[in-house]
C-alpha cells in the first residue's frame, strides 16, 4: 500500500526537474537578448586602440538597432540608403574595392594593398625611396626592418562612401588618415585622390583634401561623434554612438523616446493621438526652416562655432535645434566677390559644390517667402536611394504641388512644347550648375534663367545649357521678350559665340566641367543637335584638370560614332593628345558640315574647327585654382 | 449506495462522451481551418504578396503566422483533451466542464486576436484586435490548469 509520501515524492522530483529546465531556458533567453553590460563595454574599450574611433554605448543615443522593432519600414528604407553606409568599419561586406595583391602608383607614392583574412592592409611608400636613400649615402637594403624603413604598413580601419566612390582610412602616428587612392565604384578602378575630385593639376599638397577623420568626417559621417580631445589636449580618443548617418541624426537622440514607449499603454495612446510625439523629433512636423536645417547640418560647409567644445564633446547640434547655434556656416563674402568668387561659389554667392545644398535652398524665394523645405521633394524613407526623391517628385509635380496655376497652361509659361524638356520645371529653374562625385548636379538655388546673371557671376544659365549652340545675346533677347528680363551690356564674343563654347574654352574649371557635361546631356542634344560638339570636347581631353577631362570623355562617349571611346583621363599626356587627334579626324570624316547653324560654333565655312578662334579663347582661359573635394 | 450512484455515473459518462465528441469535432474541423489558413499564407508567399511580405507589413506577417501556429496547436489540444477524457474516466465533471468551455473560447480568441491584430496595425504594434489575446490566453491557462489538476487528482485516487 502506498503512503502519501510515496505519492508526493515523484511529483517533487518532477517539479524540481521542471524548475531546473525553466531556469536553464530563462538564463539562455536572457543571455541572448540582454544588452552588453558595462563590464563588457570596458573590456571592449581596453582592447580598442585609442587612435581608431570606435562605437561606444551612450546614455543619449540608442542607435538604429533600437528603432527597428517598432519602425520596420522606416528602418528598412534607411538601411537601403547610402546614408547608412557613409562610414563603415572595414569589413569584407563594407569594402567595395579589390585588395588582393594590388599595387597603385601616382608618380610620387606607391600603395600596395593586400587582404589578410577579413582584414584589409595597405603599405604606402615613396616610389623613388631607393634613390633617396642612395642620395643620402645610405644603403637602401640596410634600412628594411628598422625604424628608418620607408614602408608604412597599416590596417584599413574605416571606409567612407559606398555609392560612387569609396575612401579608406588608416591609423598613422595617432591620426586617422585616408589612403592616397580612392576606389571609383562606377568606374571599377582605383584612382589617385587628387584625380577623384576637382582639383588643380599637381596639387598634391593641398591641405583641403587631406582630411583627419576624427576632426573632419566625424562631424557628419557618424551619429554622436566626439573627437574626444584629452584633458591635457595632447591626443584624441574618438568615439561615436554609431558609424554612418542613422536614425538619430535626423530624429534626435532616442533613448528617452524608447524608454517612454516601452510601456505599451504609452505606445497605443500615441497610435490614437495624432498630435506628435514630444519624446522624438519628426522633421516633417518641424517648421520648414528647422526641417531644412536638419538636412543642412551636413549638406553645407561649416566650422563648429565652439571648436574647443567640439573637440572635447562633439557637435552639440540635435535635430530640431537652430543650426546657427552650433554651425558657423561658410557663406560667400564680399572678399570672394572682389576676387571673382571662383572658389566654391559663383559670383552671386550661389554655391557650386554638390552636397552643400543647404545654402542653395536657404537662399531660394520658395523657402524664404514660401514653405519649401528639403522634405518638399526628398525623403529618407519610401524614396529612391539614388537621389532620395519622394515618389512623383522627379518631375514637374515637385513644383506644381505649390505652383498649381502653371499646370493649367504649361506652354504658356515655358514657351516650349508641353512635352519638351524645355517645359520641365527642373531644367529651367534648377540647372546642373554644381559639381560633386564625377558629375554635374542640379543647383538647389531655385531661380529663373538670366543671361545677365551668367555675365555678372559666371554661373551658366539654364537656356544656354540646353541650347548649347546659341549665344548669351540670343538668350537675353528671348528672356526679355517672354519675361521682361532686362538685357545687359555684352561684349562681342558674348554676342557672337555660343555661350557653351565660351564656358568650355575660356571658363574656369567648374564652368568648363559644366559645359562639357551638358554636351553629353540628352535634352541638350535634342535642342541643339549632337553632331558638332566632338571637336570641342576632344580639345577638353587635354584640359589641365583631370576631372574636367573625365567629364569631357563621358560626354564624348554619348555622341554618335564615339560610343565606347577608349581614353584614360589620368593616362600619359601624350596618349591623351593622341586620342584628341583621333577624335578630331573621326569627326571630320563623319560629321563635318552637318550642323545647320555653324555661325556661333567656332567652325569655319568649310565646317572645320576654327583653330585661331579656339586658340584665342584658350589663351583667355580662367586658370583661377579651384578645389571641390566632393 | 451503488444503486443510488448508478444514474449519476451514467450521467457522468454521457457528459464525458458528449464532451469527447464535441472536442474531437471542434479539434479536427479547426485543424482543417488552420491548415487551410496555412495554405493561404504559403500562397501569399508564392505570389510575393506585398500586402503580406513587404517590410512595412512585417507586423501583419508575424501576426498571421502566429494566428496560424496557435490555431493549429490549439486544434491539437482539443483532440488531446478529447483523448484525455476518453482515457481517464474518474475526473471531476465540474472541472472538466469549465476546462472544456474555457478551451473552446480560448481556441477562438487566441487565433482571432492574432489575426485581427494583423489586419490593421501600427508599424511595429498589432491592432487593437490583439486585446482578445490576453483574454484567450487566460482562459487557455485556466483550462490547462484544470485538466492538469484533474489528472493529478485522478492519478492520486487511482493510487489510493
Amino acid at each position: 500500500m502506498s503512503t502519501s509520501n510515496d505519492i508526493r515524492e515523484p511529483d517533487g522530483r518532477l517539479a524540481a526537474v521542471l524548475l531546473a529546465v525553466i531556469a536553464v531556458v530563462l538564463t539562455a533567453v536572457a543571455a541572448v537578448f540582454r544588452e552588453p553590460g558595462q563590464n563588457e563595454a570596458k573590456a571592449d574599450l581596453a582592447k580598442t586602440r585609442f587612435d581608431v574611433p570606435h562605437q561606444r554605448q551612450s546614455n543619449e543615443f540608442a542607435t538604429s538597432n533600437a528603432c527597428r522593432s517598432c519602425h520596420p519600414a522606416e528602418y528598412s528604407s534607411w538601411h537601403d540608403s547610402y546614408h547608412r553606409t557613409m562610414t563603415q568599419i572595414a569589413t569584407p561586406e563594407a569594402v567595395a574595392a579589390p585588395f588582393e595583391d594590388v599595387e597603385l602608383q601616382d608618380g610620387v607614392l606607391t600603395c600596395r594593398l593586400e587582404r589578410r583574412g577579413n582584414e584589409f592592409w595597405a603599405t604606402v611608400f615613396e616610389t623613388n625611396w631607393k634613390q633617396k636613400y642612395l642620395d643620402a649615402g645610405i644603403s637602401p637594403e640596410s634600412v628594411i626592418g628598422t625604424t628608418m624603413s620607408p614602408f608604412l604598413t597599416r590596417k584599413v580601419e574605416l571606409t567612407t562612401g559606398s555609392h560612387h566612390m569609396q575612401v579608406y582610412w588608416v591609423s598613422h602616428r595617432g591620426q586617422m588618415l585616408e589612403l592616397p587612392f580612392y576606389y571609383h565604384i562606377d568606374g571599377h578602378r582605383w584612382i589617385p585622390r587628387d584625380d577623384s575630385v576637382l582639383a588643380p593639376p599637381g596639387d598634391h599638397d593641398s591641405s583641403v583634401r587631406s582630411s583627419e577623420w576624427r576632426l573632419d568626417c566625424i562631424k557628419c559621417h557618424s551619429v554622436g561623434g566626439r573627437p574626444g580631445l584629452s584633458v591635457r589636449g595632447d591626443h584624441l580618443q574618438s568615439t561615436v554612438a554609431e558609424f554612418g548617418i542613422s536614425c538619430e541624426a535626423c530624429h534626435g537622440p532616442a533613448t528617452e523616446h524608447i524608454r517612454h514607449h516601452q510601456n505599451p499603454v504609452n505606445r497605443y495612446r500615441r497610435h490614437f493621438n495624432d498630435s506628435g510625439d514630444p519624446t522624438i523629433v519628426n522633421p516633417a512636423r518641424l517648421s520648414h526652416t528647422r526641417s531644412t536645417q536638419v538636412c543642412g547640418q551636413c549638406h553645407i560647409s561649416f566650422n563648429p562655432r565652439d571648436n574647443e567644445d567640439f573637440l572635447r564633446n562633439g557637435l552639440q547640434y540635435r535635430a530640431g535645434d537652430k543650426l546657427e547655434t552650433t554651425h558657423d556656416v561658410q557663406q560667400f563674402t564680399d572678399e570672394d566677390q572682389k576676387t571673382g568668387g571662383y572658389t566654391t561659389y559663383w559670383g552671386d554667392g550661389t554655391c557650386c559644390v554638390g552636397g552643400d545644398e543647404y545654402l542653395g535652398i536657404a537662399g531660394t524665394a520658395c523657402h524664404l517667402r514660401g514653405e519649401m523645405s528639403c522634405l518638399s521633394c526628398h525623403s529618407m524613407h519610401q524614396s529612391d536611394p539614388n537621389d532620395q526623391l519622394r515618389r512623383n517628385m522627379d518631375g514637374d509635380q515637385a513644383c506644381l504641388q505649390c505652383h498649381t496655376t502653371f499646370a493649367e497652361d504649361i506652354p504658356g509659361h515655358t514657351h516650349h512644347a508641353a512635352e519638351s524638356s524645355g517645359s520641365r520645371c527642373y531644367n529651367c529653374h534648377m540647372p546642373h550648375t554644381t559639381y560633386a562625385l564625377f558629375t554635374a548636379m542640379r543647383s538647389h538655388r531655385v531661380d529663373s534663367p538670366d543671361a545677365g546673371v551668367s555675365i555678372r557671376t559666371g554661373r551658366p544659365n539654364a537656356c544656354n545649357l540646353c541650347h548649347l549652340d546659341r549665344t548669351l545675346e540670343w538668350t537675353a533677347i528671348h528672356l526679355n521678350r517672354w519675361f521682361d528680363t532686362p538685357v545687359v551690356e555684352m561684349n562681342q564674343d558674348e554676342k557672337t559665340i555660343a555661350a557653351s563654347l565660351l564656358w568650355l574654352m575660356r571658363g574656369n574649371a567648374i564652368q568648363r566641367l559644366i559645359a562639357a557635361w551638358h554636351m553629353g546631356w540628352e535634352p541638350a542634344h535634342q535642342a541643339s543637335g549632337n553632331s558638332w560638339q566632338a571637336p570641342f570636347l576632344a580639345q577638353i581631353l587635354e584640359d589641365p584638370y583631370s576631372m574636367v577631362r573625365y567629364v569631357a570623355h563621358q560626354s564624348l562617349s554619348k555622341l554618335p560614332g564615339l560610343e565606347g571611346l577608349k581614353y584614360d583621363y589620368i593616362g600619359p599626356a601624350e596618349t591623351r593628345r593622341h586620342v584628341h587627334q583621333n577624335v578630331l579626324k573621326q569627326w571630320q570624316q563623319q560629321s563635318r558640315g552637318r550642323h545647320s547653324a555653324p555661325e556661333h560654333l567656332l567652325l569655319t565655312t568649310d565646317g572645320d574647327p576654327d583653330r585661331d578662334e579656339i586658340e584665342r579663347l584658350l589663351q583667355q582661359r580662367d586658370d583661377t585654382p579651384m578645389v571641390i573635394s566632393e | 449506495m451503488t444503486t443510488q450512484n448508478l444514474p449519476v455515473t451514467a450521467s457522468v459518462n454521457s457528459t464525458a462522451a458528449q464532451m469527447t465528441t464535441l472536442h474531437l469535432r471542434v479539434g479536427w474541423w479547426s485543424l482543417l481551418v488552420f491548415l487551410s489558413l496555412g495554405t493561404v499564407l504559403e500562397l501569399l508567399h508564392g505570389f510575393k504578396a506585398g500586402w503580406y511580405l513587404d517590410v512595412s507589413n512585417e507586423t501583419r506577417r508575424l501576426m498571421f503566422t502566429l494566428a496560424h501556429a496557435h490555431g493549429t496547436l490549439l486544434s491539437l489540444v482539443h483532440i488531446a483533451f478529447a483523448a484525455t477524457i476518453r482515457l481517464t474516466a474518474n475526473g471531476s465533471p465540474g472541472k472538466r466542464r469549465i476546462a472544456s468551455r474555457a478551451l473552446c473560447v480560448s481556441g477562438v480568441l487566441i487565433p482571432a486576436g492574432f489575426f485581427l491584430g494583423g489586419i490593421q496595425f501600427y508599424a511595429g504594434d498589432p491592432g487593437i484586435g490583439i486585446l482578445l489575446l490576453p483574454a484567450g490566453a487566460f482562459l487557455l491557462f485556466v483550462s490547462v490548469f484544470l485538466i492538469a489538476m484533474d489528472q493529478t487528482r485522478n492519478h492520486q485516487s487511482e493510487q489510493v
